[in-house]
């Protein structure tokens, strides 16, 4: 029994998903860069160990980081956040190229990955209730402005699918937050109504590689129709029991370029099987409910919506990913969080899970409308276990 | 905060894990068969093997064709302008990293556009030799863009060769001499083969084909026309092969072969008879594709059993497929079957490992002919040292029908004829026809004995009955059928006399007035004029006589191919056993017996033997007394030159071998010209074969 206030480990399971997800994504990374004809690491999942170094490194302070120091940092993150954002833009303009890293002495830094964690920081604060009113916040016109001005930004460099895995942590907060269903629905509704607007503003790229989703056989090997084309072969031909770690053909003879990157849930499927892939679709699945498991524990409204949002944007973005290696979704360009090779997305990922973790270690006491504290009263935590 | 809510966003999610999961099963446990399969063919690239060519001997087991294994060194133009794919990951690494390039300054179509300049620019140096510096690429690039493709190269400097970055001036540089690496190592060979005209070479070779690949339409077209392996030099030297095997950096895109030369050893003997061989007409390449018999280098295979199945009797759109002669006609037996390996490769077609799969290439089959070489080299000599202007010689053994000397004049070498061509074409004397299949000639003279064995077989002429020939068939008409083959003196002429003395007024009256057009129509085809003499021999032109007198002494409307005459001198030779002639033993054939009584053959030889004894090849000079054999002269007008007839056998009683002399463009008569052919070929033959040709006295 913790008592309330205390600093907890996080549980072993959730540190045991975690680290069977990284220590996968390192021996694909090394099948998807070498082919298994170096030794382990080699080049590429050296660079990844390095950064999981420097990513638990980062994951330990924001594990020890008491999350109501973050609800204060919220608003100046943030401000930094889109400043970087309007630099990147104003850096676009000056080279006429896009723009989305900040080189920095052996590490690309790119604002957009950090964004969505700082982003989620003031949604949260902003949809906090003040006062008696309990739903004030979330009816106001302030989230649609925390949440526009990134979008617009990112949209901008343009990183079309950054931006887009931010639309849907928008509406699971908005919506968690108690913002009326029909309200909600109303938005998506007008949303989707602007899409031919929005397929008008869109980079030739991006447009072939949305339309080679509709119709992958008319597209050539350098577009997306050719990845999704081999990375479904890659799936496919692995079978229930794969072809052996290091064996696949896509893999090893490069027919799926991006393979340690975007598409590295291929190779799993390919040398791994279904029952690699169902184990590694399992393992995501249980750390998001136990993330979930935290949002329904935490009684302190910030903590709660930071959870939410943060689970959201993970559980989003893994299942875009794997979408997209199946053919299911147009190839966007995100990364399957903590398994594919990448810098940024890596870190934000672990940050964005430390900070749910620290939340779930810090039962934080509230008082409710009905003064009674959380944590406290036996009649809310009725029927519920708390060891 | 609604903690429905929150629960319905995990239910939410679950669903959409569940789903991924649903697609997964049917991804890789329902669909799995399909998708191996297209992952196993994805992988695999077929390798065809071209077969050796059978070689064709002689008798004795003496070359006459040989396919001889040489190297060659080849190119694909994706391998040596190469400057393209380096275009493309200059291009990729200058963008934002992975994506693909949006801004049109840097992308990879200026850079090629740019590159192209710098060619141009630098070629006449090239071509002269001169090694030039680098070059300016692309200028005002943006700091940490150079930052990332200087990390690109350092990540993986072969995909950038020549490739300069310069943080200091902001630009791209290019080392001409290597990003055109490929280029300077094809004019090296060239070089090394004593090219004079480099820039010509490289553009005939090189440029012309890289713009006609860039220009093609069809997307899979163009990739293979980019990898096809093509030659770039034949029949290269050891230095070559060493040079470039062991520098594969100083001629990089460039890789030695195995190829197949077709040599001739004996050049212009009996060169009409091999024929030659030559690339597939667009005649072939429709006749395969109607047969299904073409296969096509670019087609794809993944599987070696689909191969095993289409390969037998295939063919590829550039073999080297017989042209003429016996390469042509025997072109199913020598070709051999096409082989293949299966080889993984990765997505740039380059293949790794050793091959997975393989089916060996079948040699073609080795040909025997019943040819003797050295017989058809010493005719060939006949005919050089006489100084002969064109004609044939043929030499079979009557009894079974084996074509043993053959030369036809003048000749060519198909080795090496259409380097000749030049001087071939002026050449009097057609020397690209085989005359012994393709030239009809009137026999003239050498066509009485048909007459004399037609007329003694129908009982139109008594054993010893003599005809008066006092030099014209129709007195009142003096200017016509003459005879002046004989002295007047003789005027009671019976048949031994005839056929030795070549008599034409005694054939005029067998053939005008006895035997007429349909008796020697009917015997002539008896002999075999106008069919085939034997497997692939020629027909010659259609047997019909339509003026008696004439066709009596082998004129006018007679006309017969050499080989159709010496089937018809083995046919007396056989006392009547019409051989089929032939070339390999597997053609051989029994022979058809004429209706005709043994004591014709021996009163038509007996005039044979008179020849030498004392008719018209009797001069001692011709030094033919000293052989046991039955000769006949003949001699016909072609043009206003004669052609000079020698046709017989020897010996005359057992014969071993018969034989035809026509030579053309003759002003002597057949025995004054043939003669000493006849001779020499006799001489060789007892010599040199042992064969027992000498009569008694030439035996003392």
């Amino acid at each position: 029994m913790a008592t309330v206030g205390s600093t907890r480990t996080p549980s072993f399971l959730t540190m045991a998903l975690l680290s069977l997800l990284l220590g996968i994504g390192v021996l694909f990374i090394h099948s998807a860069s070498t082919a298994g004809d170096t030794t382990f690491p080699g080049y590429y999942a050296k660079a990844q160990l390095i950064r999981i170094a420097i990513g638990v490194g980062i994951f330990l302070v924001f594990l020890r980081l008491d999350y109501r120091r973050l609800e204060e940092w919220a608003t100046p993150l943030y401000t930094i956040g889109v400043t970087l954002l309007i630099v990147l833009l104003a850096l676009k303009v000056v080279r006429t190229g896009p723009s989305r890293w900040f080189y920095l002495p052996g590490f690309a830094l790119q604002p957009a990955e950090l964004m969505k964690v700082f982003s989620v920081l003031l949604l949260a604060k902003v949809m906090k209730p003040s006062g008696a009113t309990r739903h004030a916040s979330a009816q106001g016109i302030a989230p649609f402005l925390v949440m526009g001005i990134p979008v617009a930004l990112i949209v901008l460099q343009p990183d079309l699918g950054t931006a887009l895995v931010l639309v849907p942590v928008f509406f699971a907060m908005y919506w968690a937050a108690g913002a009326s269903t029909t309200r909600i629905l109303g938005i998506m509704g007008a949303m989707v109504a602007l899409l031919p607007i929005a397929w008008m503003g869109l980079h030739p790229y991006q447009k072939s590689r949305l339309s080679v989703f509709w119709d992958p056989a008319g597209a050539d090997a350098t577009s997306g129709g050719y990845q999704i084309r081999q990375s479904l072969i890659a799936i496919g031909s692995g079978g229930d029991t794969g072809r052996g770690l290091y064996q696949g053909t896509q893999n090893r003879l490069n027919y799926l370029p991006e393979d340690h990157n975007d598409f590295v849930f291929a190779i799993i499927g390919e040398e791994w099987g279904l029952l690699g892939t169902l184990t590694v679709v399992l393992l995501f699945l249980s750390l998001y409910v136990s993330c979930a498991g935290i949002a329904l524990r935490t009684q302190e409204f910030f903590g709660r919506l930071v959870v939410v949002g943060l689970t959201t944007y993970l559980a989003f973005q893994t299942l875009v990913n794997l979408a997209m290696t199946m053919g299911l979704a147009p190839v966007t360009g995100l990364p399957l969080p903590f398994v594919s090779y990448g810098g940024s997305s890596l870190l934000t990922s672990l940050v964005s899970i430390a900070i749910i973790l620290g939340i779930g270690l810090r039962p934080v006491r509230t008082v409710a409308p009905d003064g009674l504290q959380s944590g406290t009263s036996p009649i809310l935590h009725l029927g519920r276990t708390r060891r | 905060m609604h903690r429905s809510r929150i629960q319905f966003l995990v239910l939410f999610v679950a669903i959409a894990f569940f789903g991924i999961a649903a697609r997964l099963v049917y991804l890789q446990h329902f669909r799995w068969a399909h998708y191996h399969v297209q992952a196993e063919t994805v992988r695999r690239s077929i390798r065809y093997i071209s077969p050796p060519r059978g070689s064709i001997y002689d008798r004795a087991g003496r070359p006459l064709a040989t396919d001889v294994p040489t190297h060659e060194v080849t190119y694909s133009l994706q391998g040596v302008e190469n400057a393209r794919t380096t275009t493309r990951y200059v291009a990729r690494a200058l963008s934002a990293q992975g994506s693909l390039p949006d801004d049109r300054r840097v992308g990879e179509d200026y850079l090629v556009h740019r590159l192209h300049r710098i060619r141009a620019a630098v070629r006449p140096q090239f071509a002269v030799g001169v090694t030039p510096s680098a070059q300016l690429w692309l200028g005002g690039v943006a700091a940490e863009r150079l930052a990332a493709l200087d990390a690109a190269i350092a990540k993986y400097p072969d995909r950038f060769p020549g490739v300069v970055v310069s943080a200091e001036h902001r630009a791209l540089f290019v080392e001409p001499a290597q990003i055109f690496a490929g280029e300077v190592g094809v004019l090296r060979l060239a070089r090394l083969a004593g090219v004079t005209d480099l820039d010509h070479y490289y553009t005939e070779h090189v440029w012309l084909p890289y713009q006609r690949a860039r220009s093609i339409e069809n997307r899979t077209a163009r990739q293979w026309a980019f990898e096809e392996e093509r030659v770039l030099c034949k029949d290269v030297s050891f230095e070559t092969v060493v040079d470039v095997s062991y520098n594969p950096d100083t001629y990089p895109g460039l890789q030695i072969r195995q190829g197949r030369r077709r040599t001739y050893p004996e050049g212009v003997v009996v060169g009409q008879l091999l024929g030659y061989q030559g690339r597939p007409t667009p005649t072939h390449i429709e006749s395969w594709k109607a047969n299904h018999q073409l296969l096509r280098r670019s087609t794809d295979l993944s599987d070696i059993r689909t191969f095993l199945a289409i390969r037998g009797g295939s063919y590829f759109d550039d073999a080297q497929v017989g042209m003429t002669g016996l390469e042509r006609r025997f072109e199913s037996h020598l070709s051999g079957t096409a082989g293949a390996t299966i080889h993984e490769v990765d997505r740039f077609q380059r293949e790794s490992g050793p091959p997975l799969d393989e089916a060996p290439v079948v040699p073609g089959r080795d040909l025997t002919l019943t040819l003797d070489r050295d017989l058809c080299v010493m005719l060939q000599q006949e005919f050089v040292d006489r100084e002969a202007v064109a004609g044939s010689i043929l030499i079979a053994t009557p009894a079974t029908g084996e074509v043993l000397g053959w030369c036809s004049f003048p000749g060519f070498d198909p080795g090496n004829w259409r380097s000749q061509w030049d001087v071939l074409s002026q050449q009097p004397g057609s020397p690209m026809t085989s005359r012994p299949q393709r030239s009809p000639i009137p026999p003239g003279s050498t066509f009485k004995m048909l007459l004399a064995t037609a007329a003694l077989q129908e009982g139109l002429l008594e054993r010893d009955e003599t005809i008066e020939c006092t030099g014209f068939y129709d007195p009142n008409n003096r200017n016509h059928l003459r005879c002046r083959n004989h002295s007047r003196a003789l005027t009671d002429i019976d048949l031994e006399t005839a056929i030795a003395r070549s008599c034409n007024t005694f054939f005029y009256v067998l053939g005008g007035r006895r035997l007429k057009s349909s008796g020697i129509d009917r015997w002539g085809r008896m002999f075999g004029f106008g069919s085939e003499p034997g497997p692939g021999l020629g027909r010659g032109r259609p047997f019909r006589i339509t003026h008696a007198e004439s066709a009596a002494i082998g004129k006018g409307s007679v006309v017969a191919t050499p080989l159709q005459v010496l089937r018809y001198v083995c046919t007396i030779a056989n006392r009547g056993v019409r051989p089929v002639l032939h070339l390999t033993r597997d053609e051989a054939a029994p022979g058809e017996r004429l209706e005709v009584s043994p004591w014709v053959w021996e009163e038509v030889i007996l005039g044979m033997e008179g020849t030498v004894r004392f008719g018209s090849a009797s001069a001692p000079g011709l030094g033919l007394r000293r052989f046991s054999c039955a000769l006949k002269t003949g001699t016909a007008v072609q043009g206003n030159k004669d052609i000079a007839w020698l046709v017989g056998f020897a010996p005359v009683d057992d014969p071993i071998i018969a034989f035809t002399i026509a030579l053309e463009e003759q002003d002597l008569h057949g025995g004054e010209a043939a003669g000493p052919y006849a001779a020499a070929i006799l001489e060789w033959l007892s010599e040199h074969r042992q064969l027992p040709l000498l009569s008694q006295e030439g035996n003392r």
